[in-house]
């Protein structure tokens, strides 16, 4: 039964990602490959400041910033999953859209029976491009 | 223990020591999932216990992050006067 917390759902999921999307046109990537969150008052990654290594989220951001310009190769090297985290946030939209017009509930994308097994193959990438961007700064600095 | 509470268990810890709200957010969704299956009744097998654990603990390193990026910039806005 579709009610007014179901409408609630798609009408935060739809502002979520529009304002995502706004923020990372109006934010100018950072030329090193994070820390553009701080041009929000954001404090800098405790991770990178104590062990000098990236955190698996740092990028995610500069990434939204590149990939928002259509720069995909750019958002690819500052955080891989951070591409797949932009193209979902786009698909929100009109997902948002959708189940407002058909009146459909939430739930059941999230109860579906693949929801689950995206959410853990979106949790191992994840980790994957973390380890993917921590080769490639051991390349780069040999 | 499900495996989802496994997860989430997982996820928490990383949530806590670095990962942010990204891995706070997976895990508590997972953990949130196995809560409802046994409050429904369709997965007696689990356990609620550690997965309400699980639950907490992504929801601490959710609020921690939340509460340090607020100590943060309320410093900074302090620092300013």
């Amino acid at each position: 039964m579709y009610n007014r917390a179901d409408k609630s759902v798609a009408v935060a999921l739809l502002a979520a990602a529009c304002s995502v999307l706004s923020v990372a046109l109006w934010l100018k990537p950072a030329a090193s490959g994070y820390g553009t969150h701080t041009q929000l008052g954001l404090p800098p990654c405790a991770f990178l400041l104590v062990t000098h290594l990236p955190c698996p989220s740092c990028g995610l951001t500069t990434c939204f910033a590149y990939a928002v310009r259509l720069q995909f190769w750019k958002a690819f090297l500052a955080n891989p999953f951070g591409l797949f985290a932009f193209f979902g946030t786009v698909a929100a939209i009109p997902t948002a859209i959708f189940l407002l017009w058909r009146r459909i509930s939430f739930r059941r994308i999230t109860e579906g029976p693949y929801f689950t097994k995206v959410v853990y193959a979106a949790t191992a990438f994840y980790f994957a491009s973390w380890i993917f961007r921590l080769t490639l700064m051991h390349f780069a600095s040999h | 223990m499900g495996d989802n509470t496994k997860w989430a268990l997982g996820l928490g810890i990383a949530a806590l020591f670095c990962c942010g709200p990204v891995t706070g957010i997976i895990g508590t969704f997972l953990a949130k999932k196995d809560m409802d299956e046994v409050a429904a009744g369709r997965a007696p097998q689990l356990d609620e216990s550690m997965a309400k654990v699980a639950f907490y603990l992504n929801i601490i390193g959710l609020a921690l992050f939340v509460v340090g990026i607020c100590l943060y910039m309320g410093l900074a806005g302090l620092r300013h006067f």
